[in-house]
Protein backbone atom coordinates (compact mmCIF):
# COMPACT_ATOMS: atom_id res chain seq x y z
CA UNK A 1 0.00 0.00 0.00
CA UNK A 2 1.67 3.67 -0.92
CA UNK A 3 0.02 6.99 -0.08
CA UNK A 4 0.81 10.18 -1.22
CA UNK A 5 -1.29 13.34 -0.64
CA UNK A 6 -0.25 16.48 -1.81
CA UNK A 7 -1.77 20.03 -1.89
CA UNK A 8 -0.38 22.26 -4.08
CA UNK A 9 2.00 19.80 -5.72
CA UNK A 10 3.40 20.04 -2.30
CA UNK A 11 4.10 16.53 -0.54
CA UNK A 12 2.28 16.40 3.12
CA UNK A 13 3.15 12.52 3.54
CA UNK A 14 5.80 11.14 0.61
CA UNK A 15 6.05 7.50 -0.31
CA UNK A 16 4.57 5.61 2.64
CA UNK A 17 3.67 1.88 1.96
CA UNK A 18 3.23 -0.19 4.03
CA UNK A 19 0.84 -3.62 4.75
CA UNK A 20 -1.37 -4.55 7.52
CA UNK A 21 -2.19 -8.68 7.61
CA UNK A 22 -5.55 -9.78 9.22
CA UNK A 23 -5.55 -9.59 13.06
CA UNK A 24 -1.82 -8.09 13.12
CA UNK A 25 -1.90 -4.12 15.01
CA UNK A 26 0.41 -2.08 13.70
CA UNK A 27 1.26 0.62 15.42
CA UNK A 28 2.40 4.61 13.89
CA UNK A 29 4.67 6.68 16.25
CA UNK A 30 5.94 10.27 15.24
CA UNK A 31 6.24 13.95 16.77
CA UNK A 32 3.34 15.99 15.71
CA UNK A 33 3.20 17.20 12.24
CA UNK A 34 5.19 14.12 11.24
CA UNK A 35 2.16 12.82 9.42
CA UNK A 36 0.71 10.20 11.33
CA UNK A 37 -2.99 10.67 11.36
CA UNK A 38 -2.93 11.99 7.61
CA UNK A 39 -1.94 8.41 6.56
CA UNK A 40 -5.25 7.33 7.77
CA UNK A 41 -7.22 10.04 6.90
CA UNK A 42 -5.58 9.47 3.39
CA UNK A 43 -6.61 5.48 3.33
CA UNK A 44 -10.15 6.34 4.24
CA UNK A 45 -9.97 9.49 2.01
CA UNK A 46 -11.25 12.04 4.55
CA UNK A 47 -9.85 14.43 3.23
CA UNK A 48 -11.29 17.39 1.22
CA UNK A 49 -10.54 15.93 -2.14
CA UNK A 50 -10.66 19.83 -3.70
CA UNK A 51 -7.66 20.81 -1.23
CA UNK A 52 -5.50 17.56 -1.11
CA UNK A 53 -4.77 14.63 -3.49
CA UNK A 54 -3.59 11.40 -3.40
CA UNK A 55 -1.04 9.24 -4.83
CA UNK A 56 -0.19 5.83 -5.19
CA UNK A 57 -3.01 3.03 -4.15
CA UNK A 58 -4.24 1.42 -1.29
CA UNK A 59 -5.50 -2.11 -2.04
CA UNK A 60 -8.39 -3.75 0.52
CA UNK A 61 -8.94 -7.07 -0.15
CA UNK A 62 -7.34 -6.87 -3.84
CA UNK A 63 -9.65 -3.18 -4.55
CA UNK A 64 -7.88 -0.28 -4.78
CA UNK A 65 -9.50 2.34 -2.61
CA UNK A 66 -8.34 5.58 -4.50
CA UNK A 67 -10.59 4.39 -7.83
CA UNK A 68 -13.80 3.91 -5.42
CA UNK A 69 -16.71 5.93 -5.96
CA UNK A 70 -17.78 8.60 -2.87
CA UNK A 71 -20.81 6.07 -2.22
CA UNK A 72 -18.82 3.00 -2.39
CA UNK A 73 -16.48 4.55 -0.30
CA UNK A 74 -19.22 5.31 2.27
CA UNK A 75 -19.77 1.67 2.36
CA UNK A 76 -15.85 0.56 3.29
CA UNK A 77 -16.18 3.61 5.94
CA UNK A 78 -17.67 2.11 9.67
CA UNK A 79 -18.02 -1.73 8.24
CA UNK A 80 -15.46 -2.59 7.02
CA UNK A 81 -12.64 -0.15 8.23
CA UNK A 82 -13.99 2.05 11.36
CA UNK A 83 -11.77 4.97 13.09
CA UNK A 84 -11.80 5.69 16.82
CA UNK A 85 -11.02 9.44 17.07
CA UNK A 86 -9.25 11.15 20.08
CA UNK A 87 -11.67 13.86 20.41
CA UNK A 88 -14.72 11.61 21.60
CA UNK A 89 -16.95 15.19 22.27
CA UNK A 90 -16.66 15.83 18.67
CA UNK A 91 -17.16 12.63 17.66
CA UNK A 92 -20.86 12.19 18.10
CA UNK A 93 -23.71 14.15 17.48
CA UNK A 94 -24.10 16.79 20.42
CA UNK A 95 -27.69 18.04 19.74
CA UNK A 96 -28.90 13.94 19.47
CA UNK A 97 -28.97 11.65 22.79
CA UNK A 98 -26.24 8.60 22.45
CA UNK A 99 -28.73 5.70 21.91
CA UNK A 100 -29.92 7.22 18.47
CA UNK A 101 -26.71 8.20 17.35
CA UNK A 102 -25.66 4.43 17.82
CA UNK A 103 -28.51 2.96 16.39
CA UNK A 104 -27.87 5.08 13.72
CA UNK A 105 -24.85 4.51 13.09
CA UNK A 106 -25.76 0.50 13.34
CA UNK A 107 -28.52 0.79 11.42
CA UNK A 108 -26.51 2.56 8.42
CA UNK A 109 -24.38 -0.77 7.95
CA UNK A 110 -26.35 -3.70 9.58
CA UNK A 111 -29.87 -4.51 8.56
CA UNK A 112 -31.88 -4.49 12.04
CA UNK A 113 -34.25 -2.46 13.75
CA UNK A 114 -33.54 0.20 15.79
CA UNK A 115 -34.96 -1.88 19.07
CA UNK A 116 -32.52 -4.60 17.94
CA UNK A 117 -29.76 -1.90 17.23
CA UNK A 118 -29.88 -0.98 21.08
CA UNK A 119 -29.74 -4.26 22.15
CA UNK A 120 -26.96 -4.73 19.93
CA UNK A 121 -25.24 -1.71 21.76
CA UNK A 122 -26.14 -2.33 25.00
CA UNK A 123 -24.50 -6.16 24.91
CA UNK A 124 -21.55 -4.68 23.67
CA UNK A 125 -21.25 -1.76 26.21
CA UNK A 126 -21.35 -4.43 29.21
CA UNK A 127 -18.05 -6.14 27.59
CA UNK A 128 -16.56 -2.52 27.61
CA UNK A 129 -17.48 -2.33 31.31
CA UNK A 130 -19.60 0.54 31.01
CA UNK A 131 -21.97 0.14 33.81
CA UNK A 132 -26.29 0.84 33.26
CA UNK A 133 -25.92 0.80 29.43
CA UNK A 134 -29.83 2.12 29.65
CA UNK A 135 -28.96 5.43 31.31
CA UNK A 136 -25.88 6.16 29.00
CA UNK A 137 -27.87 5.85 26.11
CA UNK A 138 -30.25 8.47 27.42
CA UNK A 139 -27.56 10.90 28.14
CA UNK A 140 -25.93 13.46 25.70
CA UNK A 141 -22.60 13.35 24.51
CA UNK A 142 -21.94 16.29 26.76
CA UNK A 143 -23.09 14.14 29.89
CA UNK A 144 -20.04 11.34 29.45
CA UNK A 145 -16.45 11.91 30.45
CA UNK A 146 -14.06 11.52 27.82
CA UNK A 147 -13.42 7.70 28.82
CA UNK A 148 -16.90 7.19 28.34
CA UNK A 149 -16.98 8.31 25.26
CA UNK A 150 -14.11 6.44 24.04
CA UNK A 151 -15.60 3.10 25.27
CA UNK A 152 -18.98 3.92 23.38
CA UNK A 153 -16.40 4.01 20.24
CA UNK A 154 -15.28 0.94 20.88
CA UNK A 155 -18.48 -0.59 22.00
CA UNK A 156 -19.55 0.36 18.41
CA UNK A 157 -16.53 -1.53 17.12
CA UNK A 158 -17.44 -4.35 18.89
CA UNK A 159 -21.01 -3.91 17.31
CA UNK A 160 -20.09 -3.58 13.26
CA UNK A 161 -17.02 -6.22 13.71
CA UNK A 162 -15.08 -4.39 10.90
CA UNK A 163 -11.87 -5.64 9.24
CA UNK A 164 -9.67 -2.84 10.10
CA UNK A 165 -9.96 -0.22 13.46
CA UNK A 166 -8.13 2.79 13.24
CA UNK A 167 -7.47 4.72 16.44
CA UNK A 168 -6.07 7.73 16.11
CA UNK A 169 -4.29 9.15 19.53
CA UNK A 170 -7.56 7.38 21.38
CA UNK A 171 -6.11 7.62 24.83
CA UNK A 172 -4.20 10.67 24.67
CA UNK A 173 -6.60 13.32 26.04
CA UNK A 174 -7.93 11.18 29.00
CA UNK A 175 -6.46 10.74 32.13
CA UNK A 176 -3.79 8.22 33.58
CA UNK A 177 -6.51 5.70 34.97
CA UNK A 178 -8.95 6.18 32.53
CA UNK A 179 -6.39 5.97 29.96
CA UNK A 180 -5.21 2.53 31.46
CA UNK A 181 -8.55 1.34 31.06
CA UNK A 182 -9.28 2.20 27.74
CA UNK A 183 -5.73 0.72 26.62
CA UNK A 184 -6.70 -2.38 28.25
CA UNK A 185 -10.12 -2.51 26.65
CA UNK A 186 -8.26 -1.90 23.18
CA UNK A 187 -6.25 -5.08 24.40
CA UNK A 188 -9.30 -7.21 24.69
CA UNK A 189 -10.45 -6.02 21.36
CA UNK A 190 -7.35 -6.77 19.64
CA UNK A 191 -7.40 -10.51 21.72
CA UNK A 192 -11.10 -11.35 20.90
CA UNK A 193 -11.40 -10.20 17.66
CA UNK A 194 -9.70 -10.77 14.55
CA UNK A 195 -9.73 -7.43 13.43
CA UNK A 196 -6.75 -5.81 12.01
CA UNK A 197 -5.61 -2.57 13.54
CA UNK A 198 -4.07 0.68 13.33
CA UNK A 199 -2.92 2.60 16.25
CA UNK A 200 -1.76 5.87 16.20
CA UNK A 201 0.14 7.43 19.21
CA UNK A 202 2.83 9.73 20.47
CA UNK A 203 3.41 7.74 23.77
CA UNK A 204 5.70 5.02 22.85
CA UNK A 205 4.96 3.37 26.33
CA UNK A 206 1.15 2.16 24.95
CA UNK A 207 2.48 1.27 21.62
CA UNK A 208 4.78 -1.21 23.07
CA UNK A 209 2.43 -2.74 25.49
CA UNK A 210 -0.54 -2.98 22.31
CA UNK A 211 1.02 -3.21 18.78
CA UNK A 212 2.44 -6.23 16.77
CA UNK A 213 4.52 -4.03 14.59
CA UNK A 214 6.10 -0.36 14.94
CA UNK A 215 6.00 2.20 12.12
CA UNK A 216 8.13 5.11 12.68
CA UNK A 217 7.52 8.52 11.09
CA UNK A 218 9.35 11.61 10.64
CA UNK A 219 8.30 14.98 8.35
CA UNK A 220 5.84 12.92 6.26
CA UNK A 221 7.88 9.61 5.63
CA UNK A 222 8.72 6.56 6.86
CA UNK A 223 11.89 6.26 8.72
CA UNK A 224 11.94 2.47 10.75
CA UNK A 225 9.34 -0.69 10.54
CA UNK A 226 9.48 -3.54 12.22
CA UNK A 227 7.77 -6.15 14.94
CA UNK A 228 7.55 -4.04 18.42
CA UNK A 229 10.70 -5.86 19.88
CA UNK A 230 12.88 -5.16 17.29
CA UNK A 231 12.29 -1.16 16.85
CA UNK A 232 12.56 -0.50 20.79
CA UNK A 233 15.13 -3.39 21.89
CA UNK A 234 17.46 -2.53 18.51
CA UNK A 235 15.95 0.51 17.01
CA UNK A 236 18.36 1.24 13.63
CA UNK A 237 17.48 4.83 12.56
CA UNK A 238 19.04 7.68 14.63
CA UNK A 239 15.52 9.25 14.66
CA UNK A 240 13.82 6.38 16.85
CA UNK A 241 16.93 6.07 18.67
CA UNK A 242 16.20 9.91 19.80
CA UNK A 243 12.89 8.99 20.24
CA UNK A 244 13.37 5.58 22.55
CA UNK A 245 16.34 7.76 24.21
CA UNK A 246 14.13 10.84 24.95
CA UNK A 247 11.22 8.88 26.48
CA UNK A 248 13.44 6.59 27.94
CA UNK A 249 15.41 10.14 30.03
CA UNK A 250 12.49 11.34 30.93
CA UNK A 251 10.77 8.20 33.08
CA UNK A 252 13.93 7.84 34.41
CA UNK A 253 13.01 9.38 38.10
CA UNK A 254 9.61 8.09 37.90
CA UNK A 255 11.21 4.65 37.58
CA UNK A 256 13.85 5.28 40.44
CA UNK A 257 10.19 6.16 42.63
CA UNK A 258 8.44 3.34 41.39
CA UNK A 259 11.52 0.51 42.39
CA UNK A 260 11.53 2.42 46.08
CA UNK A 261 7.66 1.72 46.24
CA UNK A 262 8.38 -1.58 45.34
CA UNK A 263 11.07 -2.25 47.81
CA UNK A 264 9.02 -0.33 50.76
CA UNK A 265 5.88 -2.90 49.88
CA UNK A 266 8.07 -5.53 50.09
CA UNK A 267 9.90 -4.91 53.59
CA UNK B 1 7.89 30.34 51.72
CA UNK B 2 4.72 30.15 50.50
CA UNK B 3 1.36 28.78 53.26
CA UNK B 4 -1.91 27.64 52.10
CA UNK B 5 -3.72 27.09 55.62
CA UNK B 6 -7.45 25.89 55.25
CA UNK B 7 -8.06 27.17 51.87
CA UNK B 8 -11.56 26.34 50.43
CA UNK B 9 -12.86 27.56 46.86
CA UNK B 10 -16.38 27.28 45.98
CA UNK B 11 -17.55 27.56 41.92
CA UNK B 12 -21.18 28.40 41.16
CA UNK B 13 -22.81 25.81 39.16
CA UNK B 14 -23.74 26.70 35.28
CA UNK B 15 -27.63 28.13 34.95
CA UNK B 16 -28.82 31.50 35.69
CA UNK B 17 -30.70 30.60 38.88
CA UNK B 18 -29.32 27.09 40.32
CA UNK B 19 -27.62 28.58 43.00
CA UNK B 20 -25.96 25.53 43.46
CA UNK B 21 -22.09 25.71 44.75
CA UNK B 22 -19.71 23.17 43.59
CA UNK B 23 -16.36 22.45 46.10
CA UNK B 24 -13.54 22.58 44.38
CA UNK B 25 -10.88 22.90 46.97
CA UNK B 26 -11.89 21.62 50.11
CA UNK B 27 -9.92 22.79 53.25
CA UNK B 28 -6.78 22.17 51.65
CA UNK B 29 -3.30 22.88 53.44
CA UNK B 30 0.58 23.09 52.03
CA UNK B 31 3.65 24.26 52.61
CA UNK B 32 5.95 25.53 49.56
CA UNK B 33 9.47 25.32 50.24
CA UNK B 34 11.77 27.71 48.81
CA UNK B 35 14.31 24.78 48.63
CA UNK B 36 12.67 22.33 46.38
CA UNK B 37 10.43 22.26 43.44
CA UNK B 38 7.13 20.61 43.97
CA UNK B 39 4.17 19.45 41.94
CA UNK B 40 0.86 19.13 42.40
CA UNK B 41 -0.48 15.96 40.18
CA UNK B 42 -4.00 15.43 39.65
CA UNK B 43 -6.49 14.58 37.01
CA UNK B 44 -8.76 16.87 35.21
CA UNK B 45 -11.19 18.31 37.38
CA UNK B 46 -9.03 17.73 40.96
CA UNK B 47 -8.91 21.75 41.18
CA UNK B 48 -5.65 21.75 40.63
CA UNK B 49 -5.57 24.90 38.88
CA UNK B 50 -7.94 26.71 40.72
CA UNK B 51 -5.35 26.41 43.41
CA UNK B 52 -2.57 27.96 40.78
CA UNK B 53 -4.80 30.67 40.25
CA UNK B 54 -5.54 31.18 44.04
CA UNK B 55 -1.26 31.02 44.22
CA UNK B 56 -1.64 33.85 41.71
CA UNK B 57 -4.14 35.89 43.16
CA UNK B 58 -6.12 35.70 40.48
CA UNK B 59 -9.15 34.81 42.24
CA UNK B 60 -9.89 34.42 45.75
CA UNK B 61 -10.25 31.71 48.37
CA UNK B 62 -13.91 31.31 49.63
CA UNK B 63 -12.16 30.51 53.05
CA UNK B 64 -8.66 30.33 54.37
CA UNK B 65 -5.45 32.15 53.61
CA UNK B 66 -2.62 32.19 51.40
CA UNK B 67 0.36 33.79 52.15
CA UNK B 68 4.07 34.30 50.91
CA UNK B 69 6.58 34.63 53.72
CA UNK B 70 3.98 35.82 56.06
CA UNK B 71 2.26 38.07 54.11
CA UNK B 72 -1.19 37.66 52.23
CA UNK B 73 -1.00 37.08 48.73
CA UNK B 74 -4.08 38.52 47.58
CA UNK B 75 -2.36 42.04 48.26
CA UNK B 76 -0.50 43.07 45.09
CA UNK B 77 2.18 44.50 46.21
CA UNK B 78 3.18 41.05 48.15
CA UNK B 79 3.07 38.87 45.38
CA UNK B 80 4.12 41.23 41.90
CA UNK B 81 7.38 40.48 40.58
CA UNK B 82 7.89 37.96 43.21
CA UNK B 83 5.70 34.89 41.69
CA UNK B 84 5.15 34.41 38.29
CA UNK B 85 3.75 31.99 36.09
CA UNK B 86 3.85 29.94 32.67
CA UNK B 87 0.76 28.06 31.04
CA UNK B 88 -0.13 25.47 29.01
CA UNK B 89 -1.42 27.21 26.12
CA UNK B 90 1.77 29.15 24.42
CA UNK B 91 -0.38 30.53 21.07
CA UNK B 92 -2.87 32.37 24.00
CA UNK B 93 -0.11 33.18 27.01
CA UNK B 94 1.71 35.94 24.45
CA UNK B 95 -0.20 38.80 23.13
CA UNK B 96 -0.24 38.34 19.28
CA UNK B 97 -0.17 41.95 18.62
CA UNK B 98 3.15 42.58 19.91
CA UNK B 99 6.47 41.61 19.49
CA UNK B 100 9.31 39.16 21.58
CA UNK B 101 10.55 42.19 22.92
CA UNK B 102 7.56 44.19 24.25
CA UNK B 103 6.35 40.72 25.55
CA UNK B 104 9.25 40.11 27.88
CA UNK B 105 9.20 44.04 28.46
CA UNK B 106 5.46 43.94 29.67
CA UNK B 107 5.55 42.44 33.23
CA UNK B 108 8.25 45.09 34.01
CA UNK B 109 6.11 47.74 32.80
CA UNK B 110 3.28 46.91 35.28
CA UNK B 111 5.95 47.37 37.79
CA UNK B 112 6.86 50.52 37.14
CA UNK B 113 10.80 49.69 35.91
CA UNK B 114 13.03 49.80 32.94
CA UNK B 115 14.07 47.17 31.07
CA UNK B 116 16.69 47.44 27.96
CA UNK B 117 16.89 45.83 24.88
CA UNK B 118 20.09 44.34 26.17
CA UNK B 119 18.67 42.97 28.96
CA UNK B 120 16.27 41.07 27.34
CA UNK B 121 18.43 39.59 24.98
CA UNK B 122 20.33 38.02 27.97
CA UNK B 123 17.53 36.78 29.18
CA UNK B 124 16.53 35.15 25.95
CA UNK B 125 20.24 33.62 25.71
CA UNK B 126 19.49 32.34 28.77
CA UNK B 127 16.43 30.33 27.76
CA UNK B 128 18.34 28.95 24.41
CA UNK B 129 17.44 31.62 21.67
CA UNK B 130 19.23 34.65 21.09
CA UNK B 131 18.56 38.34 19.95
CA UNK B 132 17.29 37.77 16.91
CA UNK B 133 14.18 37.13 18.58
CA UNK B 134 13.31 40.60 19.05
CA UNK B 135 12.19 41.63 16.82
CA UNK B 136 9.54 38.53 16.47
CA UNK B 137 6.15 37.89 16.88
CA UNK B 138 4.42 35.38 18.56
CA UNK B 139 3.18 33.61 15.29
CA UNK B 140 6.48 33.67 13.46
CA UNK B 141 7.21 30.94 17.00
CA UNK B 142 6.99 27.53 16.98
CA UNK B 143 5.66 25.60 20.16
CA UNK B 144 8.81 24.87 21.97
CA UNK B 145 10.22 28.57 20.59
CA UNK B 146 6.81 30.43 22.06
CA UNK B 147 7.16 28.49 25.38
CA UNK B 148 10.74 29.92 25.75
CA UNK B 149 9.47 32.67 25.45
CA UNK B 150 7.09 32.69 27.95
CA UNK B 151 9.76 31.63 30.55
CA UNK B 152 11.88 34.63 29.89
CA UNK B 153 8.88 36.58 30.50
CA UNK B 154 8.25 34.68 33.57
CA UNK B 155 11.98 35.23 34.80
CA UNK B 156 12.25 39.26 34.29
CA UNK B 157 10.90 39.99 36.93
CA UNK B 158 13.44 38.05 38.60
CA UNK B 159 11.01 35.97 40.80
CA UNK B 160 11.49 33.33 43.63
CA UNK B 161 8.60 30.94 42.51
CA UNK B 162 7.72 30.15 39.09
CA UNK B 163 4.47 28.48 38.50
CA UNK B 164 4.02 26.24 35.63
CA UNK B 165 0.92 25.11 34.89
CA UNK B 166 1.03 22.16 32.47
CA UNK B 167 3.60 24.28 31.22
CA UNK B 168 4.95 21.14 28.73
CA UNK B 169 1.74 19.15 28.40
CA UNK B 170 1.15 20.54 24.94
CA UNK B 171 4.78 19.67 23.18
CA UNK B 172 6.22 16.73 21.82
CA UNK B 173 8.26 14.66 24.08
CA UNK B 174 11.23 15.34 22.91
CA UNK B 175 10.91 18.99 23.31
CA UNK B 176 9.60 18.09 26.90
CA UNK B 177 12.63 16.71 27.65
CA UNK B 178 14.50 20.07 26.38
CA UNK B 179 12.18 22.56 27.94
CA UNK B 180 12.49 20.33 31.29
CA UNK B 181 16.35 20.39 31.06
CA UNK B 182 15.87 24.03 30.59
CA UNK B 183 13.87 24.52 34.12
CA UNK B 184 16.46 22.77 35.93
CA UNK B 185 19.24 24.73 34.41
CA UNK B 186 17.53 27.78 35.35
CA UNK B 187 16.70 26.75 38.61
CA UNK B 188 20.29 26.80 39.78
CA UNK B 189 21.31 30.28 37.45
CA UNK B 190 18.32 32.05 38.60
CA UNK B 191 17.75 30.82 41.95
CA UNK B 192 13.90 30.17 41.31
CA UNK B 193 11.41 27.71 42.84
CA UNK B 194 9.35 25.53 40.41
CA UNK B 195 5.45 25.04 41.72
CA UNK B 196 4.10 22.76 38.75
CA UNK B 197 0.91 21.84 38.21
CA UNK B 198 0.54 18.60 35.79
CA UNK B 199 -1.24 15.19 35.42
CA UNK B 200 1.72 13.52 33.58
CA UNK B 201 3.93 11.81 36.35
CA UNK B 202 6.75 11.31 34.79
CA UNK B 203 7.43 14.77 34.06
CA UNK B 204 6.96 15.26 37.46
CA UNK B 205 8.88 13.18 38.29
CA UNK B 206 11.58 14.88 36.27
CA UNK B 207 11.60 17.93 37.42
CA UNK B 208 10.68 18.05 41.28
CA UNK B 209 11.36 16.33 43.97
CA UNK B 210 7.96 16.94 46.63
CA UNK B 211 4.75 15.16 44.80
CA UNK B 212 1.80 16.32 46.04
CA UNK B 213 -0.93 14.37 44.90
CA UNK B 214 -4.74 16.21 44.56
CA UNK B 215 -7.64 14.03 44.42
CA UNK B 216 -11.21 16.23 43.91
CA UNK B 217 -10.17 18.77 46.17
CA UNK B 218 -8.40 16.95 48.86
CA UNK B 219 -4.38 16.46 49.35
CA UNK B 220 -4.64 12.67 49.38
CA UNK B 221 -0.44 11.63 49.41
CA UNK B 222 2.92 13.52 49.74
CA UNK B 223 5.62 11.96 48.84
CA UNK B 224 9.46 12.91 48.80
CA UNK B 225 10.95 11.32 46.17
CA UNK B 226 14.49 11.11 48.44
CA UNK B 227 12.67 9.54 50.77
CA UNK B 228 10.26 7.50 49.74
CA UNK B 229 7.40 6.04 52.33
CA UNK B 230 4.68 3.53 51.66
CA UNK B 231 1.61 5.25 50.01
CA UNK B 232 -1.51 5.29 52.47
CA UNK B 233 -4.15 6.46 49.96
CA UNK B 234 -6.15 3.95 47.40
CA UNK B 235 -6.18 6.19 44.77
CA UNK B 236 -2.81 7.76 44.49
CA UNK B 237 -1.40 4.00 44.32
CA UNK B 238 -3.82 3.26 41.82
CA UNK B 239 -2.65 6.38 39.99
CA UNK B 240 1.16 5.35 39.93
CA UNK B 241 0.11 1.82 38.67
CA UNK B 242 -1.95 3.30 36.00
CA UNK B 243 1.52 4.23 34.16
CA UNK B 244 3.09 2.78 31.07
CA UNK B 245 6.53 3.06 30.92
CA UNK B 246 8.87 1.48 27.93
Amino acid sequence: MGVSVKTDGHYLINNVSFKLDKGECLGIVGESGSGKSTVIKGILRLHNSKAIGYDGEVLYKGENLFSKTPKEMNEVRGKEMFMVFQDGMSAFDPSARMGSVCAEIVRTHLPVTKSEAREMICESMTRVSLKDPEKILDLYPFQLSGGMLQRMMISLVLVLNPSVVMADEPTSALDAITQRKVLDDFIKLKNEHDSAMIFISHDLGIVKKLCDRVMVMKSGEVVETGTAMEVFEDPKHEYTKYLIDTRVRLSKNFKVLMEGLCREKAS
Amino acid sequence: MIEICNVTKYYKEPGLFSGKKKKVLDDVNLNLDDTENTVIIGESGSGKSTLGRLILGIEKPNSGTITLDGQSLLKPSVRQGKISAVFQDYTSSINPNISVYKAIKEPMIMMHRSFSEEEAEELLVKVGLDGSYLGRFPHELSGGQAQRVAIARALSTNPHYVLLDEAVSSLDVSIQVQILDLFLKLSEECNVNYLLITHDIQIACYLCSRLVIFNSGKVVEEIDRANVSCLKNEYSRNLLDSIITI
